[in-house]
């Protein structure tokens, strides 16, 4: 038994590893919940939308401040 | 035999940590809900408008784009903004995606913002080039083609 411990111990672990690996690759992500993806949602254009405004109104501001004159 | 069955459990659970220690076990990405990746497009979409807004006003400020040009591309941006803006109200109904994703493509190519787009001397597509490519890959998300 102690003369095959090297033996074992240099080949097991990536026998392990093998299977730790293949188990992992069988782990299923769970699903998001439509909460979930709301809230995202909501997330993302809450931030969003106050960058749209503020862009919108120092656009117009800029378009006031330089009219085009007429031909 | 004695020393077996106090070595051999030890063997197992050395083995084990040197395993799990050297494991390069990766956790698969989720995927992105469709409506989620819209969401961060239109996201992208409002932080690159500001950039481009003044870019537009040096190259007038510059001479290098003339007054009406400079409104033209003010007015395309003012577009995509409003656009965008309209594809966010649309995310945050309780509809379903499928009809989301079709009230979102139906917004898109009825804005007018591409033909506007094409329109603009070189100069001010170059400027608004970024946010255009933004939302292609919007109308790409909803099943449209750019």
């Amino acid at each position: 038994m102690t003369a095959l411990l090297p033996i074992i111990l240099a080949v097991a672990p990536k026998l392990f590893q093998f299977i730790l690996a293949i188990a992992a690759l069988k782990t299923e992500y769970p699903d998001l919940t439509p909460e979930m993806i709301t809230a995202l949602v909501v997330a993302a254009t809450n931030k969003a939308d106050p960058t749209f405004d503020a862009f919108i109104a120092a656009t117009l501001a800029d378009q006031a401040t330089h009219p085009i004159a007429p031909k | 035999m004695r020393y077996k069955t106090k070595i051999v459990p030890a063997v197992l659970l050395m083995l084990l940590m040197g395993a799990c220690a050297k494991t390069p076990i990766t956790t698969p990405v989720a995927p992105t809900p469709p409506q989620v990746q819209v969401a961060n497009y239109v996201n992208v979409l409002a932080q690159g408008l500001p950039a481009a807004g003044a870019a537009i006003i040096a190259a007038r400020d510059a001479g290098t784009l003339s007054p009406e040009h400079t409104r033209a591309a003010q007015n395309v941006m003012l577009m995509v903004a409003r656009t965008g803006k309209q594809i966010n109200a649309i995310l945050r109904t309780t509809d379903p995606w499928p009809s989301q994703k079709a009230a979102i493509l139906m917004l898109i190519l009825t804005s007018g913002v591409q033909e506007a787009s094409k329109v603009l001397p070189p100069s001010g597509q170059a400027a608004i080039s970024a946010s255009m490519a933004v939302l292609n890959q919007i109308l790409v998300a909803v099943g449209g083609t750019p």
